[in-house]
Order: structure tokens, then sequence, then C-alpha cells
């Protein structure tokens, strides 16, 4: 026997158990399942940790990529924007008007002033200088 | 047994000291290790670590738009792609260089000797379209990428609309001419940055460091310039132009009380071929080149004579066919314009644009008072317009004038004004006596359409009186109504202005042959909303500012009062009548 094996120290007045055995047996069943418990809440509260977080990244990456689409299709409304503003130049339009519509200016323009035909007022010059920002003082 | 157990316990108790010293050592050079990485090359890692595990990406600002002023783009920037190769990547650098060759629209040798050269990077073209950029991706081509440049590209949505005005970008983006060079600071913003961490796959860690330097984009300039005016007077230039079969000409189109420009056209054909624009077509000929005004200039003098009280307005001055003055002989324009008493008052010297009246009348101002309003006129100052490389008057000094020249300039001859500064004195007469810093510039908008800054200019200065002002007006309506500038006249509405044809100065001389025809006038002569100088350079089918340049004031004004919704001046319910009517 070497000196680490188990001694056992003799007692008449105790029955041959070893001495940790001499006190009372406690009702290890209990503290087993809840330990087993607590561990797997534990676990499975971490699963499920894992997986929203999982789930977040995702949802990073996926808003990480509709940002790029996004500046993307801000890009291509920007050409599109630009297209309308060069499909509307007045050259191109007269152009149209004139070779491909056969349109042609007027010769003489018919205005008709309403304060002299039923008393309505109309603008005048003196009104377009109300509306525009004059710089005299 | 005893004797066994012992020694057994003692090699164990042997090797635990041993590894326990194994520990210690190697504790102790992880610790060394430790100490080196972290005190000694710390930095030197830090730097390591952050460019590996760090992206910093510096964001150029998207440069602002030039807007019109009903808001409409002038010039605009969008995302720029440029086309780069990897040499050592392209398999066939013949083939692809003969596929590329048509869509960047470069010789096919050009191109090979660029991709076939040493390295892993070239560039084969910058900024492309839209429309290239599409056609490249669709070859598919190994080694030949298209990337995304950190600054845009410039946009003229409306063509060559304005061109000489705008100006025009370099490939940065960076103003280089016209309005994009003198806002340039408020176009270009301020560029920032982002830093991000980055995983194995280069891509940005969700939730990882993000730092970032914001990037301020430039703001919009809303300008003065109308568009519909801009396409008129550009439209209408250039048929005078092709029409006279001319070198180039101006029109400038201006609000007389606010100093606002509405337009500013340029046209100028080289002297080799005359149906093509010529190099310097970007030229702003409208603020950059003094010119001889000719008989427009008398307005200046006979306004001076007026409002220094120097002349009455009924004083009348001799207009005979000839004056000598300083041993030379004046004579007045062969256009048939003679006057039957042979003496008219400033306004008959005006409306038939006679020079022998306009000598004698400024012989009666004096050099010294002309000089004073040429001051007052600010002639030998720059007119302040928001523009970069406006150029300066030729007068020549004041105590060197002799009788001659003081006859001379009295209409128009000896001198050189810009046409931007001619046109402010017509202003001025139109808008009661003030003189107006002419203007491109409005208001400084953010991308959310707020506007930012409300751009100022020196304040209108009285140089004038009201009451020269008025005698003025009148007596440029007769000139349009009785005199030289009968084709400026619009139906329905009061014309005012004065026509002018001058020699061509080159080398300081007069060159045979060689007229600018010029107009200016303002509408409604009454109440006048635009202010109009034409100015035609070297028309040879016909060269008088009345034949030549009125009727493009004519055309141009008729559009724009038009477009302005500027109801006619003349009475009467219906003011025009369709002539079958």
């Amino acid at each position: 026997m070497s000196a680490v094996e188990k001694v056992y120290f003799f007692d008449d007045s105790l029955s041959l158990t070893p001495k940790y055995a001499q006190k009372p047996r406690p009702a290890v069943w209990f503290p087993g399942i809840a330990g087993l418990f607590l561990i797997l809440s534990v676990a499975i509260l971490l699963v499920i940790y894992l997986m929203l977080d999982a789930k977040i990244v995702n949802i990073q990456y996926r808003l990480s990529h509709l940002e790029t689409d996004k500046v993307k299709y801000v890009e291509n409304n920007s050409m599109l924007a630009l297209e309308v503003e060069k499909l509307s130049a007045l050259s191109r339009i007269e152009q149209i008007a004139r070779k491909n519509l056969g349109m042609e200016a007027p010769e003489e323009r018919i205005i008709i002033k309403p304060s002299e035909i039923a008393g309505v007022s109309m603008p005048t010059a003196a009104a377009y200088h109300q509306e525009a920002p004059v710089g005299l003082p | 047994m005893r004797r066994r157990t012992s020694s057994h316990f003692i090699r164990t108790k042997a090797r635990g000291i041993f590894l326990f010293y194994i520990i210690v050592v190697s504790f102790f050079i992880v610790a060394f290790r430790l100490v080196q990485v972290q005190f000694f090359n710390g930095k030197e890692y830090q730097v390591l670590a952050h460019r590996q595990y760090n992206d910093e990406v510096s964001l150029q600002p998207k440069r602002g738009s030039i807007l019109d002023r009903s808001g409409s783009p002038l010039a605009e920037s969008l995302t720029a792609f440029s086309v780069v190769a990897n040499p050592y990547q392209i398999t066939d650098a013949e083939a692809a260089s003969v596929m590329l060759s048509p869509i960047l629209k470069q010789p096919q040798k050009t191109l090979l000797g660029k991709i076939t050269q040493k390295g892993y990077f070239v560039w084969l073209s910058r900024k492309i379209s839209d429309e290239e950029a599409k056609k490249i991706k669709e070859l598919k081509l190994a080694g030949v990428e298209i990337v995304t440049e950190s600054t845009g590209r410039r946009f003229y949505p409306k063509g060559k609309l304005a061109a000489p005005l705008l100006g025009y970008t370099g490939v940065d983006e960076q103003g280089l001419d016209g309005v994009e060079y003198f806002y340039d600071k408020e176009l270009k913003g301020e560029p920032g940055k982002i830093m991000v961490e980055l995983d194995a796959l280069g891509q940005t860690i969700p939730g990882g460091k993000w730092e970032m330097a914001p990037v301020v984009n430039g703001l919009h300039l809303a300008s003065t310039i109308d568009e519909t005016i801009q396409y008129v007077a550009e439209r209408e230039l250039a048929k005078a132009v092709k029409d006279t079969k001319a070198s180039g000409g101006t029109v400038i189109v201006m609000e007389p009380k606010s100093g606002d420009i509405l337009a500013m056209a340029n046209i100028t054909i080289s002297k080799e071929d005359k149906d093509k624009s010529g190099s310097d077509s970007f030229k702003n000929r409208a603020i950059t080149d003094a010119y001889e005004p000719g008989s427009t200039f008398k307005t200046v003098v006979v306004a001076a004579a007026l409002d220094s009280g120097k002349v009455s307005p009924t004083e009348k001055f001799y207009c005979g066919s000839s004056l000598l003055v300083g041993g030379r002989v004046i004579h007045n324009a062969d256009d048939g314009m003679t006057s039957p008493t042979g003496k008219e008052d400033a306004a008959g010297i005006l409306t038939y644009s006679f020079n022998v009246g306009a000598a004698s009348l400024g012989q009666k101002l004096g050099n010294e008072e002309l000089y004073k309003y040429l001051d007052r006129f600010e002639f030998m100052r720059l007119t302040g317009i928001d523009l970069p490389g406006e150029g300066q008057s030729i007068i020549p000094v004041l105590p060197d004038w002799t009788p001659l020249q003081l006859a001379t300039i009295s209409f128009g001859q000896g001198i050189a004004v810009t046409p931007m500064q001619l046109l402010r004195v017509y202003n001025t007469i139109a808008n009661g006596g003030y003189l107006v810093t002419p203007h491109i510039g409005k208001a400084l908008v953010d991308d959310r359409g707020e506007v930012q800054k409300i751009l100022s200019f020196p304040p209108p200065r009285r140089v004038i009186s009201l009451e020269t002002a008025k005698q003025m007006r009148s007596i440029l309506q007769k000139v349009v109504e009785e005199g030289t500038g009968k084709k400026a006249k619009i139906t329905g509405y009061s014309v005012a202005g004065k026509t002018g044809t001058a020699q061509v100065v080159e080398n300081g001389n007069y060159v045979s042959g060689k007229y600018v025809a010029s107009f200016i006038g303002f509408v409604p002569a009454e109440d006048p909303i635009l202010a109009i100088l034409v100015k035609v350079d070297e028309p040879t089918t016909m060269i008088w500012g009345g034949a030549v340049a009125a009727p493009v004031f004519q055309a141009v004004a008729k559009d724009a009062l038009w477009h302005l919704r500027i109801p006619p001046t003349y009475s009467g319910g219906i003011v025009v009548k369709k002539k079958a009517e």
C-alpha cells in the first residue's frame, strides 16, 4: 500500500466506514436535477442568444447590401433625371417641332387685355417688378 | 515496498519541479516577448494591424449644380466611370485593343500601346459615359475593368447652352472657367472620410468600429440665367451671324433694376472655317473683350451733357455733313441720314446718329466733364460681375486728350469698352439713374433645396438724376420710332435704344471693310424690364447696326417678353390682331 492510499482510522464507537461517510447522506437528487436544469437553461439561452446574434449579423449584412443597392438606384435615378433634362432641352424640342411635326412660330400673337374688356385687372410691368426682387433703393 | 514508494515519490517530485521550471521559463519567455511586442515594437504592429483590419475610404463631395432661375439644372455632377487595365491579365492584347478602340474613340495603336506596357495598372480612359461603360462591361474582357471614380463627372444637360458663361471643369471636377471657376469654392464642397473594420473577406464587420468625418456636398448655385431667354438669345444671334456671314457676336439680356443677367450669349467663328466654332468658343466676349463701341457710346455723352446741365434738351448743335477738328475732318456716317436744317438738339443727334452733332455736343461738354461722367459710369473700373477674366476698358488719360480725341470719343471712337460696361449705362437710364452691379449668382442652395446664402453685391449707386434718365428714355424711344433703330420695334410694346456701327481696330489701325454692328436698348420703354445688348462682329452682307443688330434685339425681346408674361403697353381690347382679321 502506498503512502497516498486511503488511510482508515478505527474507532470502536463507529462502524467501519470511511471518515467522509460519517456524515448523514444528503439528498443529492434535488440539487443534481436543479443543476442540470440550470445548465440546460443557460445553454438554451446561449443558443437563443447566438441565434439572435447571428440573425442580427445577417440582417446587418443584408442592410449593408441594400444600402449599396440604394446608392445604385439613386445614381440610376440621377442618370434618368439627366436624360429627362437632355430630352427636354429647348433646342431639341424646337427641332422636333419644326422638322418632325412641321410646326412654325406664329407670325402674329393675339393678346387680349381683359381689363379693357370686362374691367378685370391684368398684371403689368409694375406688377412684375413687385414680384421680382429689385435692388434699387 | 516502502523504499520503492519513496523513490517513486522523489521521481514524481522531480518531474513536478522540472515542469514548474519549464512553466516559469516559458512564462518568462512569453512575458519577454509580450513586453517586446507591446513596448518595443508596439507602434509598428499597431500600424500593421490597423492596416489589416481597418479600411479608410476618402469620400469626395458631390459638386453642386448650377441652376437657372426656375431651378432647371444647367450643369450637374453624376458618378463617373473609368476604364482600367491590368496588362498581365490580358491574354490577347491585339483583339482587346480592336474591340475597345471604337467604344473609347481612341486609335487602336494607342490602346495597344497602353495595354502592352509593363505594370499591373494602366488607365485606358477616364470619366467615360454611362453608355460607354455599359458597352465595355458587355465585352467581358479579362484584365479590363470599369471602376468608379472618387470624383464625379460634370454634365451639361442642355448641351452647349450658355457654355462660355458656365465655363467648364477639369478631370477632377475643379472649375476652370466661367461660373464653374468663379463659384468653385462653393460648388465643390468639402471631402470627408469613413473608417470601418473589415472581415477576412474584406466586408464591413457589422457592429464593428465605424468612424466617419462627414462629407459636405457642394452647394447648388441658383443663378439669374433664364434657360428660355438664353436659348432665344443664342438662337437669334446664331441666325444673324449666319445670315450676315459674321465672325461672331454677343447678346446680353439683363434686368435693369436688379442687375440680374438673364442671358449671355457668345458666338465665335474661327477664321479658317466660318461654319464651325473656333477653338476659343469658350471665351466669354461679353465681359472679356473691349471694343470700340461707335454710335452706341453717343448715349453716354448725351446723358452726361444733359445731367451736368451744360447742355439743355432744346439746345441745337451743328449737324452738317462734316466738321474740322484738330486738323482732321469728321464726317457723318454714310447711312443716308441727313439733317434738314443742319442743326439738331440732343434728341436729334441720337435719333439720326450724327457724328458731327455728337462731336459738337462733346466740345460743349468739355474734356473734364465728360471724363467725370465716364468715371461715374465706372468705365475705368471693372463692373464687378461674378465671372472671371473681366476685361479692362481702354480710355485715354484725361490731361492728354486733344480736341480731336474729345470729338471722336463723343461718337464712340478712340476708346474701347466691354459690352457689359456699355450695357450698364443703358441700364442706368432704364432704371431711373442707378448704376447696378451685374451678376449671375442669386443664392446658394443645399441638397434639401434650402437657401444657405443669398448672394449680395455692391448696392446700386445713383449716377444721373431721375429727370435725366427720363429725358434719355424719351430720346432713345424716338431713336426706335423715327430714327436708325426702327427694326427694333416690337408690336404692342414701346422700345428705346440706340444703334451703333463701328470700324474694327486691329494693331491700332482701322481695318477697311470690317465693322461691329450693335444695338443696345430696353423694353418696355416707360417701365423697362429688359435691357438688351446685341453686337455682331464683322458682318459682311450688311454692316449697319440698325439693319444687323436691331432685328436680333427685336426677336430676342419679343420672345423674352412673351416668356415673362409681360403684357403689351398699347391700349385697346385686342392689342395685336392677326393680319387676316
